[in-house]
């Protein structure tokens, strides 16, 4: 029995490998009620047996991998975003906790602005202000910036929580030992602050990550752009924007499960043995 | 071309005009995701397959961004012959994003109430319906007020995203005036202040209706 491929197109719309056994041709394609009478060769025993099914997930998988394309300019974004992220979270989460009075007030003002905008908006307005302002920033710097601050001005409240909520014995325990403010603030206090707010970290990180899904409405072309530029050339809307979420998910859900396992040892870490 | 302040103010009344679909926008999926989020979390507890099935959908809404929900919603639906509008489309997909957050707030509030409720519930030989409804529930809002306001406070600043899909709430309006003047900074500018007030207000407002309901909530 021979196993014939046959490479040329048989139907008028799209090519088709047929895999012809003997007497009976399999065909993988998705007309399912289209027969093909003469391609076979064999008058009258042609059975095509379609497999729709299959020939959507080979698909669903190749727009898959072309979305993933774009999971560089993702991890690009979401970086930089950490660049500007990190260092405001740091400063002024501990410059809330330290200050007070006037300089409290300000401190507290920028954070705000910066967490309590909406980051869709924010970003349009930095894309669409500065260049009338003279500023001339790349759309990927500009996304950098605005998601990273607007992280940070959320993770800048962690830090300051973790930092307040500290029994006040720690400071006093580095003053008795005549340790300096900032002593005590970098080996007392935040060492316990951060490694206690870790796990909400690692959900702003996830923040972050999701967040860069808007980079694609200025331009960039992470994943979400590669979703809509595949919907342009195809119309297969559930494959794309499943694959999509699936992208994102397969990018995100590692970052969860670390975020778990961070909380789950941070937790046995404050529990009653710790100390003794 | 420089930074026009009176073309500016002159923005504002119109984009204040889309506060409406805003707030319409922002209350919908609240009360959406609230409903769905309370329904996903009562089938985790149930447990076996539904409940795993739950828990695996709330894990991949947490990993996956809103962004890509409204265009799945808003693509997928007409391919099988469901035609719904925008701001319908946009609502949905609020609701099933923030449904997988709010699961958590109503599971940690669930888990705040003492075991022996429920245990005296079963006593009472209450049926699990009631046991919800007129045992877990009630005692369950306290615990959650605070984060579920947190969470209006998200929606809302969430709800931008639907000018996306063109539906006329304040960020939309805003594009509608950029492009026929071919002047985005003002317009935006606008918007994003008015979102940062109106987002600052609603917190406050929140957490003045948090206060309140912790010291009259005291047993």
């Amino acid at each position: 029995m021979a196993l014939v491929i046959q490479d040329r197109p048989h139907h008028q719309t799209e090519d088709c490998h047929v895999a012809r056994f003997g007497s009976v041709s399999l065909c993988a394609c998705s007309h399912p009620r289209q027969v093909h009478p003469k391609k076979a060769g064999i008058a009258g025993a042609t059975i095509t047996i379609c497999r729709g099914g299959l020939r959507r997930l080979v698909s669903t998988f190749e727009i898959w991998l072309g979305i993933l394309q774009g999971v560089r300019t993702t991890a690009t974004v979401t970086a930089y975003g950490l660049v500007f992220a990190v260092p405001f979270a740091l400063v002024f989460g501990i410059a809330q906790f330290l200050t007070t009075g006037l300089t409290r007030f300000l401190v507290t003002a920028v954070i705000e602005f910066w967490r309590s905008s909406a980051v869709v908006v924010l970003l349009f307005v930095f894309y669409y202000v500065l260049p009338v302002v003279g500023v001339t920033l790349s759309a990927l710097t500009v996304s950098a910036l605005v998601l990273g601050l607007n992280a940070g001005g959320y993770a800048s409240q962690a830090v300051r929580a973790g930092l307040q909520s500290l029994p006040a014995g720690q400071r006093e325990a580095g003053m008795a030992l005549g340790l300096s403010r900032a002593q005590i603030l970098l080996l007392v206090e935040l060492p316990q602050a951060l490694v206690a707010m870790s796990p909400t970290f690692v959900n702003t990180l996830i923040q972050l990550v999701k967040a860069t899904a808007l980079v694609s409405l200025v331009t960039l072309t992470d994943m979400t752009f590669r979703a809509k530029e595949i919907a342009q050339t195809q119309n297969n809307p559930v494959a794309i924007y499943s694959a999509l979420l699936l992208a994102f998910f397969v990018v995100c859900y590692p970052i969860t499960l670390a975020g778990r396992w961070l909380e789950a040892r941070v937790n046995v870490e404050k529990g009653p043995s710790r100390g003794i | 071309m420089g930074f026009d302040v009176g073309f500016a103010l002159s923005t504002i009344p119109i984009i204040v005009g889309a506060i409406g679909a805003t707030l319409f926008a922002t209350v919908l999926s609240c009360v959406g995701a609230s409903a769905v989020g309370f329904t996903f979390e009562i089938i985790r507890r149930s447990g076996g397959a539904p409940g795993f099935a739950v828990r695996f959908l709330i894990d991949f809404i947490r990993s996956t961004p809103v962004l890509a929900w409204l265009y799945f919603i808003y693509f997928v639906l007409p391919f099988y012959g469901i035609r719904l509008g925008a701001m319908t489309v946009g609502v949905l997909a609020l609701s099933l994003y923030y449904s997988g957050y709010l699961a958590e707030v109503f599971k940690a509030g669930i888990d705040a109430i003492p075991k022996g409720q429920q245990e005296a519930a079963r006593a009472l030989s209450l049926s699990r319906r009631d046991t919800v409804v007129f045992v877990i529930a009630p005692q369950m809002l306290r615990n959650i007020a605070a984060p579920l306001g947190n969470y209006l406070v998200s929606i809302l600043k969430a709800t931008p995203y639907l000018a996306v899909l063109a539906v006329p709430e304040m960020l939309g309006r805003a594009f509608d005036i950029a492009s026929e003047t071919y002047r985005y900074a003002e317009p935006l500018t606008v918007a994003g202040l008015l979102f940062l007030a109106l987002a600052l207000v609603v917190s406050y407002g929140v957490k003045r209706v948090e206060q309140r309901l912790l010291a009259t909530g005291r047993r």
